[in-house]
Formats: structure tokens, C-alpha cells, sequence
């Protein structure tokens, strides 16, 4: 799941992502994710742009990692300052992606936490 | 008997010692102990602004003439000496007929008889006012400066209130102006004296004044900076004080220094708001232009592995990568720059092995060098670690070496990382354009000192940069160039910085 308020890097990510192999759902705000994660949207791992209107990454790593259901999926946070990178680290984010990032460190992320040509569990 | 000569030549002395003590000021008095009678000259008389021959002739009577707070340590002193014998040396304050309190320098002497008894004691007075006025003046606006250095300005003015009190003023108010009037400091003697000072108009406006009314003589003073009144000072006299104009200047003086604490602190509040705002602003401007970036970034270098690009289509996207970066850099400088300047520069200590960092700075400039012909060589211990900053490091080796592919003329690169003498010791070498000794110290300053040829590309920030990270983890960097014979930049840093 890719989860950024921004459109253009969002669909970036998601496309890049496609084209190695990945499928891959898309939310546009921290509610957004949480909905349709919570709608049974079943994913490999969260990536999660940190600075958001409305909801921030942060508000939403904690979330997540308050909610049983949801606290195991990983979580690697995009940012574009280091501060903000340990913060969510010290929450549970899993990983961190400082911005801005090479499509090689990209890939290799993804490689960590999900398989390629996974679908969702119906 | 005396003959007439003699009494003659007696008068003319006398009529001399008199004239002698009219003009220095000086007064003379006698106290005969037994039979408790005070004799004083006409000077002393003047001094004290009754008439000749009116005085009381009593020890009583001269002590009734001094000033309240003082009569007690002049009784006693006086007493002691008469009883004891010898002389004594004071300074006590009088009160004159009018109400003006002026202030008197007595020495004196007791006389003994045969059988060690004192029988009289000889003294003279000296009217001091004036110096002890100027004395107390100057006494009082260094005191008032010593609280008014402070950055908290309310408590300094408070301070100088407790000042006046009673020194100048039965009681005292300062006021400011800003954000709607309100009083700061109230300093009374007598409780009912003063709750309703009030700051006439021409004070509020910007002019000193002396006024009377039924509770007094009072004095206004505005506190004025640039044009603009901050705030006054009021004072009340209080029983038998009169203002004068060397009052009002005293007053002044205290306003003006007022005045200048006031808008110090003022500017200094300012100016760290405005940096405060400006360090947000950057913050934020940093990022959102770190997001397009790595926009650009992904999609171009998707493009650039995707399906087989023709040869031009590929050579284009290299420029945009290229470009791209350099934008990405450019904001970290930025952000570095003003992060420097207001003194906040982050430094995150973990262990870092400077060998690695190196590597990976050599790979990532690798498509640089390439471009530019410049082979880039590494020789190193297999690993120097210390407690450094990571990303810090990885500025300063990037800097450095991108510099020397800038600069190097195609010509060999040489990156050495060893540890020496428990240091770390990073130099980087090329053989290019070298740089003129007049331009050496230079290029470690921000670009505001007229950096020439070296900032070509980049906002010149590079080295400064360099230098400030170094300095911060506790090392230095030294340059050995010559035009024509390449530069050797070398950096040396602690293990371990101290904090």
C-alpha cells in the first residue's frame, strides 16, 4: 500500500512498483488507509509519507501499531528530514526512506517485505 | 590688661579666621561637657540658614537641627568620643529652617583636663552638599545601569524603582506603554502616598516635566527610543522635597537608560522570533521541494531501465537525473545555510566507519568522474570507526571529492581514509587547477565573501559547509594547493567528539 497525499509521487511509486512486479493499493490520506485496510484490504507492507494534512504519518504509524488487527503489517516511512525519520522509528516504524530516495533503495525496500505477484486474499 | 595695639591686632586676627571660614564654608563649633553649652561661629550659623545668634546653644538644640534618620549614629558617636576621649571624623545630613536637607562633614576634637576628664570638645563643619549630591547622582545611574544590562527588563525596572525609593522619590511608578498601558513598578515609602500617580499628557507625548500639586512636588519622565515613548517613570517627592532642575535632569538620564534596556530587549526578542519563523519556513520549504524531486527522480530513472530507451532518449534522462540532483542539493544546502546561521546545525552521533562512507561516496560520484575522465582511487586502513555523524560525514567526503572532479582536469583522484594517533585522517587529492594562495582562506567562507572561479555550480556553500561539519565534530581541514599543482584537502577528526 502506498499512502501519500501527494498524487504524482504516489502513482510514481505505484507504477515503478507495478512494473517490477508488485501489485499494489493506493490511499491518498491517513484515513483513507486505515479504511481500507480496515475494509479487509490485506497488504504486505505500508509505505507511508509522513508529512500529510489532516492526519499525519506519525498519528497514523500509531494507529496502526495501536490496532491488534493491523500492528503487524510493516511499515516504512518516506520523510524528507531525518528527525522525523527516528520519531516514526521510535513509534514502530519498520523502516525509512529519506527523501530523496533512489528507485534502486526503492526496489530494495519492497524486496524486504513483500513478494512479487502476491494477491490479495479474497 | 591688654593695651589697644594688642586688642587691635586681637580683632584683625579674628575678623581674618572669620572671613577664612565665610570663604571655604567652614564652620566652627565648641562644646563645653560640664556645663552643656554649644558655641557656634556665624559661618556655622549660615551653614545651618538661621540667623546669627539664634541657635540654641544646647547639645539638644544642635541635634534637633539633625536630619531624622541621622540623629541616633551622631548622638552616639559624639557621645563616645566625649566620653573617651580623642577625635571623631562624620558625615551627617541637617535640616534647614526651609526644609532643605544638606549634608555636613564634622571633625572634632575633645580636650582633657589635668585629670583626664573631658572637659570640651572643638569641631568644624563643612558643607558637602553639592559633592555629596553629585555622589549620590553618579552612585545611583551606575547602580540603575547594573540592573538595566539584563535582558528581562521588567524585574531591571522594578529594581531601579526600589532604587529611587527613598533616594530620589517618596514614591515611584513606571509605566509602559506598549500593548496598552499598564504600570510594571510601584515603589512607595508610605502607602497612601501614591497609588494615584498619574502620567500627565505632555509626559505621555515625550516631554520631562515638574509639577505641584496637594500632594507634592512631582516628576514625569518619558522613556523614549527612536521617536518612540515606551513607557514613564513618575516620581513623588514626599514631605519637604522640592524638585529642581538638576532633579529632573537625574530623572531623565534614568529614563534614557530605561528606555535603552527597553529596546534591547525588544530587538532581541525580534530577531530570534524572526529566525524561529524563517528556520520553520525552511523546514518546510525543504521538504516540499524534496517531493517533486523524488518524483522526478523515480520516474526518470523508471524510464532510463525501462524498455530499451534509444541512445539520445537515454543520454536526455541522464541530464534530468543529473539536474535533479543538483536541485536536491542545492535545498540541503540551503537548509544547511540556515540551519548554521541560527546555530542549530544537527548532529546525530553513532559509530560510522569513515572507510565505508568513503566507498560509498566513491560509487555514488562514480558516473561524475566517469564524465570527466578522472580516475578516483581509495587507499585505506580496512576500517577507521568513530562516534561521527553519518549523513554529516557523507557531506563532507561529497563535497570534497565532487570539488576535485569539478576541478581535477581528468586527471587522477586520490582518496586516503586512515587513523592516525588516534585520530581519523581523510585527504582528498587531485592534480587540476590548484588554487591561488590569495583564495585559500576565502573559499572556506559562505558566499557573501566574493568567492570567485570556485563557485561555478552550486551556491558556493560547499566548502563552508565542510568546514562548519568539521569543526562541529570536533576536527580540522587544511588545504595544501598551488595554481597549475592540484589541492590536497585534509580533514582530521577526533574519535570521539566531545560534546
Amino acid at each position: 500500500m502506498v499512502v501519500d497525499d501527494d498524487d504524482d509521487i504516489r502513482e510514481a511509486i505505484a507504477l515503478l512498483l507495478q512494473g517490477a512486479g508488485y501489485d499494489t493499493l493506493e490511499a491518498r490520506s491517513g484515513r483513507d488507509a486505515l479504511r481500507k485496510l480496515r475494509d479487509g484490504g490485506d497488504v504486505a507492507v505500508i509505505l507511508l509519507d509522513l508529512r500529510m494534512p489532516d492526519m499525519s504519518g506519525t498519528d497514523v504509524v500509531q494507529e496502526l501499531k495501536g490496532d491488534p488487527t493491523l500492528a503487524r503489517i510493516p511499515v516504512v516511512v518516506m520523510s524528507g528530514d531525518n528527525a522525523a525519520c527516528a520519531t516514526a522509528t521510535g513509534l514502530g516504524a519498520d523502516a525509512c526512506l529519506v527523501k530523496p530516495f533512489e528507485l534502486k533503495t526503492l526496489l530494495a525496500t519492497a524486496a524486504r517485505f513483500a513478494v512479487k505477484g502476491w494477491t490479495r486474499a479474497s | 590688661m591688654m593695651g589697644a595695639d594688642s586688642a587691635r591686632e586681637l580683632e584683625r586676627s579674628r575678623a581674618r579666621l572669620d572671613e577664612a571660614q565665610r570663604i571655604a564654608h567652614l564652620g566652627w563649633w565648641e562644646w563645653d561637657a560640664g556645663s552643656n553649652v554649644v558655641t557656634w561661629s556665624d559661618e556655622l550659623h549660615r551653614i545651618y540658614g538661621i540667623e546669627p545668634g539664634t541657635f540654641g546653644g544646647t547639645f539638644e538644640a544642635f541635634l534637633a537641627r539633625v536630619y531624622p534618620d541621622d540623629v541616633e549614629p551622631t548622638r552616639t558617636l559624639v557621645l563616645d568620643t566625649i566620653r573617651a576621649g580623642g577625635e571623631f571624623t562624620m558625615d551627617h545630613r541637617i535640616v534647614r529652617p526651609d526644609g532643605e536637607v544638606r549634608m555636613l562633614h564634622t571633625r572634632a576634637r575633645t580636650q582633657r583636663d589635668d585629670r583626664g576628664v573631658s572637659t570640651r570638645m572643638m569641631g568644624t563643619c563643612w558643607d558637602i552638599t553639592v559633592r555629596w549630591r553629585l555622589l549620590e547622582r553618579v552612585t545611583l545611574l551606575a547602580d540603575a545601569g547594573r540592573l538595566l544590562a539584563s535582558l528581562d527588563v521588567e524585574p531591571a525596572l522594578a529594581g531601579v524603582a526600589q532604587l529611587i525609593v527613598p533616594r530620589l522619590a517618596a514614591a515611584c511608578a513606571v509605566d509602559l506603554l506598549a500593548g496598552g498601558a499598564r504600570r510594571v513598578a510601584t515603589v512607595v515609602t508610605d502607602l497612601s502616598a501614591a497609588s494615584r500617580l498619574e502620567a500627565p499628557d505632555g509626559v505621555l507625548s515625550g516631554c520631562p516635566a515638574i509639577w505641584t500639586d496637594d500632594r507634592g512636588s512631582h516628576m514625569g519622565v518619558p522613556m523614549v527610543a527612536r521617536g518612540e515613548v515606551l513607557g514613564v517613570i513618575l516620581f513623588l517627592g514626599g514631605e519637604g522635597r522640592v524638585y529642581a532642575s538638576s532633579d529632573l535632569e537625574l530623572a531623565e538620564e534614568l529614563g534614557r537608560r530605561a528606555a535603552l534596556a527597553l529596546e534591547n530587549a525588544r530587538l532581541y526578542r525580534e530577531s530570534r522570533d524572526a529566525l524561529r519563523v524563517r528556520e520553520e519556513f525552511l523546514s518546510i520549504a525543504a521538504h516540499e521541494i524534496r517531493t517533486p524531486v523524488t518524483s522526478i527522480h523515480l520516474a526518470v530513472q523508471g524510464l532510463r531501465d525501462g524498455d530499451q530507451p534509444t541512445e539520445l532518449t537515454r543520454k536526455l534522462l541522464d541530464i534530468v537525473e543529473r539536474e535533479d540532483r543538483r536541485l536536491a542539493q542545492l535545498v540541503d544546502d540551503l537548509l544547511d545555510l540556515g540551519r548554521i546561521r541560527s546555530g542549530h546545525l544537527q548532529i546525530d552521533l553513532t559509530r560510522v566507519d569513515l572507510v565505508q562512507v568513503a566507498r560509498e561516496v566513491v560509487d555514488r560520484l562514480a558516473p561524475q568522474s566517469a564524465r570527466t575522465g578522472s580516475e578516483v582511487s581509495i587507499a585505506s586502513d580496512a576500517r577507521v570507526v568513530g562516534s561521527w555523524d553519518r549523513a554529516r560525514l557523507d557531506q563532507v567526503v561529497s563535497n570534497l571529492l565532487s570539488n576535485a572532479i569539478r576541478f581535477g582536469q581528468g586527471k587522477p583522484i586520490r582518496v586516503e581514509v586512515r587513523a592516525q594517533d588516534g585520530r581519523a585522517v581523510l585527504r582528498v587529492s587531485d592534480q587540476g587547477m590548484g588554487i591561488p594562495p590569495e583564495d585559500q582562506r576565502r573559499i572556506f567562507e559562505p558566499f557573501e565573501r566574493a568567492v570567485r572561479e570556485r563557485t561555478f555550480g552550486g551556491l558556493g556553500l560547499g566548502l563552508y559547509i565542510v568546514r562548519t561539519i568539521v569543526e562541529a565534530l570536533g576536527g580540522t581541514v587544511h588545504l595544501q594547493s598551488a595554481v597549475g599543482a592540484g589541492a590536497t584537502f585534509t580533514v582530521e577528526l577526533p574519535r570521539e567528539v566531545r560534546a
